[in-house]
């Protein structure tokens, strides 16, 4: 029982950890990627990387966390909700986003190495 | 060293100290104390007129702290902030109505809405914002929420669907005006007969609970197992049609006058 709950506290540990890094890499290209859809890219690993996974590892560290009493069903089954919420939400903005800009011509792709929409939209 | 770079070193070392100085605030205990478990002699009080099942004289029927301090005029404003509502958006719809071309809601038309995959979880989305208007309705004599909380977050869920899908999806789902108007109506009709039930009894127009002064019973507060909250539940469902159905139908008007100042402007 006892290494079935360090399992579970170190698999959330090691969620948050990812959560943490994932945050970093997408901060860190969402300032140094050249254009609008690369960019996008990076903020969706904030996203999903950075709120989805962390919000997983928080959920199993609450399922082990006995001072919470009952509660801790509560904290899990939240946080397992919240995730899945964003994990749907989340990329479907992006899309629309990216989808529109594309559309419009408004971000142009530059510097470019394969646009399969535009390619699409030629035939 | 150019100015870019002094601005960019200044952002991250001010961030920086941000950032330090809300970790330690945070750490050391500084967002407040945490909740005693003893209640505090303003929580009695309020415990033992509102809430005290041993002597119902000055009861209100709800354990929910700002339902109890307000007691009858919870209904209050059940009622006037529905009427408030009710004339705006009666307004809204007298000044646009003549421009909206109605029977463009009939008329299939071929409109292709959004992609794939955004049709797809706009489905998903909207299901689950109906529960949670249904959940804040119902709950909102115990829980934060209430009628006009739950009928505005309700009327989200056929507004994704028009932006998502088309406004020709969701009148084949059923959303069409004179059914709303006809919800709307009903809902009406239980607020002011909510309201007016404790009259027969000769006691005050929105009683919920019996008073010393009046014959009035009040509202029955358990059904078997089941907390209804006096008349509440009552007032937050007839309120949460009535939001729900003039916000669909504000939202369907508002996206009617838009398809059609676009064809004028064509």
């Amino acid at each position: 029982m006892l290494i079935i709950e360090e399992i579970v506290l170190g698999l959330g540990v090691v969620f948050i950890t990812i959560g943490a890094i994932c945050d970093l890499l997408a901060s860190i290209g969402l300032n140094k990627f050249p254009n609008f859809y690369v960019r996008m890219h990076a903020a969706t690993i904030g996203t999903i990387g950075g709120a989805v996974i962390p919000l997983i590892g928080v959920g199993l560290i609450a399922l082990i966390s006995d001072q919470l009493g009952t509660y801790k069903y509560m904290v899990f089954g939240v946080s397992i909700i919240t995730a899945l919420l964003i994990m749907i939400a989340s990329p479907t903005g992006t899309h629309i986003l990216a989808n529109a800009a594309h559309k419009a011509k408004l971000a142009p792709v530059q510097p470019k190495v394969v646009d399969k929409l535009e390619e699409a939209e030629e035939k | 060293m150019n100015r870019n770079t002094l601005s960019g070193v200044i952002i991250f070392v001010s961030s920086l100290i941000l950032f330090v100085i809300l970790s330690y605030i945070a750490v050391t205990g500084g967002v407040g104390k945490h909740p005693s478990e003893e209640i505090n002699s303003l929580g009695q009080f309020f415990v033992n007129n509102s809430y005290n099942v041993f002597n119902k004289t000055f009861w209100a029927g709800s354990p929910e702290a700002v339902t109890s301090i307000l007691w009858d005029y919870r209904g209050f404003d059940t009622i006037f902030e529905t009427t408030v509502l009710f004339i705006s958006i009666g307004g809204a719809l007298v000044l646009a109505y003549k421009k909206i071309n109605w029977d463009k809601l009939i008329t299939p038309l071929s409109d292709k809405g959004l992609t794939l995959i955004v049709k797809t979880s706009v489905k998903i989305i909207s299901s689950i914002v109906v529960l949670l208007s249904l959940n804040l309705a119902l709950r909102g004599y115990i829980s934060p929420g209430g009628g006009f909380a739950g009928g505005s977050a309700y009327s989200i869920a056929p507004l994704l669907l028009i932006s998502g899908l088309s406004i020709y999806y969701i009148t084949r789902l059923g959303y069409k005006l004179h059914k709303m108007i006809n919800i709307r109506t009903i809902g009406l009709l239980g607020l002011s007969i909510v309201s007016l039930i404790p009259l027969i009894w000769f006691g005050y127009i929105l009683q919920n609970q019996s008073k010393p002064s009046t014959v009035f019973p009040g509202y029955p507060v358990y059904i078997g197992p089941l907390y209804l909250g006096g008349s509440l539940i009552y007032l937050n469902i007839s309120e949460f049609l009535v939001v729900s159905t003039e916000f669909i139908i504000i939202f369907l008007a508002m996206f009617l006058l838009l398809k059609s100042t676009k064809g004028e402007a064509e």
